[in-house]
């Protein structure tokens, strides 16, 4: 309980830390929108974008507007969108879900893939069908999510016209999907974003869990299990598996807490409209009050997986203990 | 077991969502348009980003519009004013001369039937010179100094000018809004800065139909993902053929072609593709059958031109000869044909071909490698045994600057490198991101030399906020001006103060003539090539195309239609 308490202080002070180092290079960043936007437009009056600039606070000094800011959110006002001109939280959580349910889902097919995959040619090293899912991971480790998502489109959008090429959900309002027809709807939008992000991690988390398994399977513990006469399954499960989980624990926890940051890429080549892409474009906004809320939630959703992971270590090393 | 049943389970999912499917037929009653930039809510006082206003042109109508042929042309008013037809007059008032324009409004309505009214006209000025509201263009509405509207006639107003300008007319980007639905927003919030922007009914309640005069009226809005429009049954013109209207944000521009191809979006409009991915889809399209049949891509020379900008601040620009030889050392005719095959021609200065004061009776500045170094020759810088040229030892180097990561000024730059090397020329290029470039470089002023970058040449507009010597930015003016270049030129300077009250258009016409000349003889800049508007469409679209200026195709999606005869447009 104690290291529990000690942790989320520490989170605490990590996350204050974060968002004033990250508050303070959004602003020193050159260049502001609406002087690009000035610049473009010849009609543009230069004293009005000072005046505007004035209205939203951006005359006063970093550490004032941070503070500001800070002291609001604390209260649970996140404040308007500079962009939008709407609640940040209008704006954050819809995509937030959106990418919430995207990272869940991807990373759950992954799970249910990677992890027995990987045990499987941990214990089977250098046999055929290790070679014919390494050489899989290879592909799925060097292939970038733009390139594997367009042609995913390509193939089941544009050749086969299976699958929309983007998008969240049906948006031509000629029909009013509800209940089951609106789920399936969106999971035909989500297939594709799945398909590209689920390859990515699975090509990763099995190469992890395969090294990590064989280096279990060549420990003396294993060998004597193995002589105590136990059955393979139960050497592999019980004390193979166990054992290997603790490094793959960190990279999954850690793999798992994107489901909070998006996915920029991904989100962008199939238009999906979740939160990695509106933390890029805030940021390059300079849209103060979104972009520090999606970093906030996104560097607490990499904390708390930390956090979750070193829970997870105790749960299977018995050794370990949490202080 | 778990993972046979997550196998079978997923199989069920992917069967079932391409099941419920929609009919991609859908008798094409549902145009769905893609675009590829970020939009905001559709108040058009308070909007900034260029999505928005492309998608804002299809519900809200303004007074007045420029058409496709670059003319000005009434919208929601009867008869555009003018001194002529005795619409407009200057009166004096006390020591100033003002000038009264009296304007009547045609039959338009909101979308909930209730008449636009020079009230609505009234309370749109209020809300745009208020102070606590952030407009981008506040100086369309602090030209006015009253507007009166007629007791008997609402339909009828009066707008006072502060000054008597011939330009008066050019309120394309004066948006009207509702008074009987937003009045009420505004009295609430007038008082505090940026309060409006954010309870605005375009805000707050988007689908409320009073909001919109236009043909079309909001029925769906999400921020980063889509608008869904439909027809407002109260809209003054034509009906349009499409029952909805759908705007579809996809970011990636891969994307976008992939979705158009696979019938996901219909069309791609003005904020979508890139040059070089149209002309690549347009031979795509040309070499088959069945997409010609489908699509076609439009290209048209846009208000953009694209320059390389001297600064009068570097010793070595700043002498003409010097400025004279780096454009005729450039074949500017070769550039655009192998960069980009002709379809976007070079810029002969910084007026476009289809605007009223265009002439092309100036200094030609053509292709002339011998002449470049003639004057190269003549300025001192002589060519060494290493041919680089050079004056008291020095090395005729400069800095060329551009955008990072935009390729095609990339490609430019590389040509414009070789072909100044020829000449005995060093060019270094140093590039930045746009956002630096632009915010503080181009902003302040202060890059060595060259900077390359784009310039909107919008119709009937004289270019003073890049000629006047008064908008040379400085940090006393807050780097206010967009003469970065810090061209200064006394003749200039007298023209640009004179134009704007000049009501005579021949006058006007020869005054513009002789900015253009003094622009082509003295070279702020080189001018390189007009950026085309591009689109791509359905191959049987009638009474669609592209403008080529500020104001987008969506000014008479009304008259857009698949198939059948050409109907006209605006």
């Amino acid at each position: 309980m104690n290291f529990i308490v000690r942790r989320v202080a520490q989170t605490l002070f990590v996350l204050v830390l974060m968002s004033f180092v990250s508050y303070a290079m959004m602003a020193l960043m050159p260049g502001d929108p609406l002087d690009i936007a000035c610049a473009a437009n010849p009609r543009c009056n230069p004293e009005n974008i000072l005046e505007m600039k004035r209205q939203l606070g951006l005359d006063r000094p970093i550490p004032e507007r941070f503070v500001k800011w800070a002291a609001a959110a604390v209260q649970g006002d996140l404040g308007y969108s500079r962009t939008y001109q709407r609640p940040v939280t209008e704006i954050l959580w819809p995509r937030l879900l959106n990418s919430m349910w995207l990272g869940l889902l991807s990373s759950f097919v992954a799970l249910v893939v990677a992890i027995p995959l990987g045990i499987l040619v941990g214990v089977m090293p250098r046999k055929k069908i290790d070679y014919i899912v390494n050489m899989f991971c290879f592909v799925g480790v060097s292939s970038p999510s733009f390139w594997l998502g367009l042609m995913f489109i390509y193939l089941f959008s544009v050749q086969l016209g299976w699958l929309p090429a983007g998008g969240v959900q049906t948006v031509d309002g000629m029909e009013d999907l509800s209940g089951w027809a609106a789920v399936l709807d969106r999971l035909k939008y989500m297939i594709l974003p799945v398909l590209t992000l689920t390859l990515l991690t699975i090509a990763g988390w099995v190469r992890q869990t395969r090294s990590a398994m064989i280096e279990v399977m060549s420990m003396d513990y294993i060998r004597t299990a193995r002589a105590k006469g136990l059955a393979p399954v139960q050497v592999i499960l019980k004390h193979g598996v166990r054992n290997a989980m603790l490094p793959v624990v960190t990279v999954v926890a850690l793999g798992l807490s994107g489901v909070f940051s998006g996915a920029v890429i991904t989100e962008t080549v199939f238009a999906y409209n979740g939160v990695g892409k509106l933390l890029y474009d805030s940021i390059l906004g300079n849209d103060y009050n979104v972009a520090m809320c999606a970093f906030v939630v996104s560097c607490a959703g990499v904390l708390i997986a930390s956090l979750v992971a070193d829970l997870c270590y105790a749960m299977l090393d018995p050794r370990i203990k949490l202080k | 077991m778990f993972q046979r049943f997550a196998f079978v389970l997923s199989g069920a999912v992917l069967a079932a969502a391409v099941a419920v499917s929609p009919a991609s037929a859908q008798d094409k009653k549902v145009l769905t348009i893609g675009i590829s930039q970020e939009f905001e809510a559709l108040n058009p006082v308070i909007s900034q980003m260029a999505a928005s206003s492309l998608i804002a042109k299809t519900v809200l109508r303004s007074l007045v519009t420029i058409d496709s042929n670059w003319k000005w042309v009434c919208v929601l008013c009867k008869e555009l004013p003018s001194l002529e037809n005795k619409l407009a007059k200057i009166v004096t008032q006390g020591k100033d001369k003002r000038l009264v324009v009296s304007w009547e409004l045609n039959d338009a309505k909101w979308g909930d039937g209730t008449p636009v009214t020079g009230e609505d006209v009234k309370f749109a000025w209020t809300v745009g010179k208020n102070p606590n509201v952030s407009v981008g263009e506040k100086d369309i509405y602090d030209r006015i100094v009253d507007i009166q509207v007629d007791a008997k006639n609402p339909k009828k107003f009066t707008m006072t000018f502060k000054e008597p300008r011939y330009d008066f007319y050019q309120l394309g980007t004066f948006y009207i809004i509702p008074k009987h639905i937003e009045g009420p927003v505004f009295e609430k919030t007038k008082g505090t800065a940026g309060a409006y922007e954010k309870q605005t009914m375009f805000n707050s309640n988007p689908l409320t139909p009073g909001l919109y005069n236009g043909p079309y009226r909001v029925a769906d809005l999400k921020l980063g993902s889509h608008v869904t429009l439909e027809r407002n049954p109260n809209f003054f013109g034509q009906a349009p053929a499409f029952e909805r209207v759908v705007f579809k944000l996809i970011p990636n521009t891969q994307t976008l072609e992939a979705n158009l191809l696979s019938g996901t979006i219909d069309m791609i409009s003005e904020l979508g593709v890139a040059f070089d991915q149209a002309l690549a889809l347009e031979k795509r399209i040309n070499a088959n059958p069945a997409l010609k049949k489908k699509f076609k891509v439009n290209f048209r020379q846009g208000p953009t031109y694209e320059h390389v900008t001297f600064n009068y601040k570097s010793p070595i620009v700043s002498d003409l000869r010097v400025r004279r030889a780096l454009v005729q050392g450039v074949d500017r005719a070769k550039l655009v044909q192998a960069l980009f095959e002709g379809r976007q021609p070079v810029a002969l200065h910084n007026i476009h071909p289809l605007d009223p004061y265009y002439t092309d009776k100036v200094a030609k500045n053509a292709y002339d490698a011998a002449g470049a170094a003639k004057l190269l020759d003549e300025a001192g810088w002589k060519l060494n045994a290493k041919g680089i040229r050079e004056k008291d030892g020095k090395p005729l180097s400069l800095t060329l600057m551009t955008t990072a990561q935009n390729k095609t000024r990339e490609l430019v730059q590389v040509f414009l490198q070789s072909e100044w090397k020829k000449l005995g020329i060093e060019a270094k290029i140093k590039n930045e991101p746009a956002r630096v470039f632009f915010g503080e470089t181009v902003k302040k002023g202060i890059w060595p030399d060259l900077a390359m970058f784009a310039w909107v040449s919008s119709p009937d507009n004289p270019p003073r906020s890049t000629m006047h010597s008064g908008e040379i930015p400085t940090a006393k003016n807050s780097y206010g001006g967009q003469n970065g270049g810090s061209f200064k030129n006394a003749e200039a300077d007298k023209l640009l103060n004179e134009i704007p009250n000049e009501f005579n258009f021949a006058k006007r016409k020869q005054l513009m003539e002789r900015l253009q000349q003094i622009y082509a003889e003295e070279l702020p800049a080189m001018p390189l090539y007009l950026r085309a508007e591009i689109s791509v469409s359905p191959a049987n679209i009638t009474g669609y195309q592209l403008n080529g200026h500020q104001f987008y195709s969506t000014q008479s999606i009304e008259y857009w239609k698949l198939g059948g005869g050409a109907v006209a447009g605006r």
